[in-house]
């Protein structure tokens, strides 16, 4: 019961602070509009836009600045050799959109999930499907040349490396393991640092789209 | 001929032996469900140690996998990265928690896709201290799902 009432708690804090945001920039927002710092936990600064890039998705189809536009996205590097930190954020993920369809449905709505895989070698377009498929259907999977993922994942602050492991196939692959959101604009907006606690950041994720003008 | 008994008698005290022998307490052994295509899974057990000497688990075996190692998340300069451990150490009358982002069993090479409630066969060996068999159950699993811990509560 407690763990509810703290649970009502945080909700009723949130939908506060997504009113406080509505009131304040209601209307419909400038290309950039400024955030409140309280609502989110790791702030990227101001709205930053991303210039363009050239990658792949999970259907092999082009995926550039464009696609990223018209979504609120939330990314996450890893790869898919990987059996703990990129299954747990994909579980995380998955959890922030069960939230998100109880308590936003248009955040749920204009949201969607992806796995941005630095590690082309092994992860085809027709693994990546097969690996976020299994997660949730809002998820799609994209991936590129090295260099083209090395210039977009920058953009983010977002770091990987390869560790050369026994073999050419055996390596392991360090990343960082923060969740990175865009905006439909194509600009990063914020970035939310592990251990990722999914209410939390839905609730960061649905108060953000508030303070663009956005309805719940 | 006077052997034949002997040898009977010494078969029969086998697995008994094995079974009286049984290291540690395994708590909540579980594999994390992972896309049929995954070539890597990982496998979480808190392994309790009830005797007075410490226990090292250095190796774990599956006839469900290929290849199976310890291993280790852990951050360094801002992002995670895996690392084999050699062997995990259960202190005397105490415990080792593997957990989402920490200790793990990396298994590798699964010989079937496995599914949400599939048993995993694993084979634990402690150094000096014999082998212990274990089944773990497939289950998903994000960081909300650690092993449970008293006075926590699973926020469903």
């Amino acid at each position: 019961m407690r763990s509810l009432v703290s649970y009502m708690k945080y909700g009723l804090l949130a939908l506060g602070l997504a009113g406080i945001a509505f009131y304040l920039y209601i209307g419909p927002p400038p290309k950039s509009p400024p955030l409140p710092q309280e609502l989110v936990g790791m702030m990227a600064g101001a709205p930053k836009e991303i210039t363009s890039f050239q990658l792949v998705d999970q259907e092999n189809k082009p995926f550039t600045l464009a696609s990223l536009q018209g979504h609120w996205s939330m990314l996450f590097f890893g790869y898919a050799h990987c059996p703990d930190i990129c299954p747990v954020a994909m579980e995380d993920l998955k959890e922030i959109f069960a939230i998100l369809e109880k308590t936003s449905p248009n955040t749920f709505q204009a949201g969607r999930g992806i796995f941005v895989s630095v590690d082309p070698q092994r992860d085809t377009p027709e693994m990546l499907a097969g690996y976020v498929r299994f997660f949730h259907k809002k998820f799609m999977g994209i991936t590129g040349s090295e260099e083209a993922l090395s210039a977009f994942s920058r953009q983010m602050g977002a770091g990987y490396r390869i560790i050369p492991g026994k073999s050419a196939d055996d390596y392991l692959v360090a990343h960082t393991s923060n969740f990175y959101l865009i905006d439909p604009l194509g600009q990063f907006v914020a970035y939310f640092s592990p251990p990722h606690d999914p209410a939390a950041i839905a609730a960061k994720w649905t108060a953000i789209r508030l303070a663009y003008g956005d309805s719940p | 001929m006077t052997l034949k008994p002997l040898l009977l008698a010494a078969l029969l005290a086998l697995p008994l032996a094995g079974w009286a022998a049984d290291p540690a307490r395994a708590v909540d052994p579980w594999v994390r469900e992972a896309p049929a295509n995954s070539q890597v899974l990982a496998a979480y057990i808190t392994l309790e140690n009830p005797g007075a000497t410490p226990l090292h688990l250095v190796s774990v075996t599956s006839p469900l996998f290929s290849k199976v190692e310890l291993h280790q998340t852990i951050n360094k300069d801002g992002m995670a990265m895996m690392e084999s451990v050699a062997h995990m150490a259960v202190p005397a009358a105490g415990k080792v928690v593997m957990a989402p982002g920490g200790l793990h069993v990396m298994l590798i090479g699964p010989t079937r896709p496995l599914h949400n409630g599939d048993k995993v066969p694993l084979v634990l060996t402690f150094a000096g201290a014999g082998t212990q068999s274990v089944e773990a159950v497939v289950r998903p699993g994000g960081s909300g799902h650690e092993p449970m811990d008293h006075g926590t509560q699973h926020k469903h």
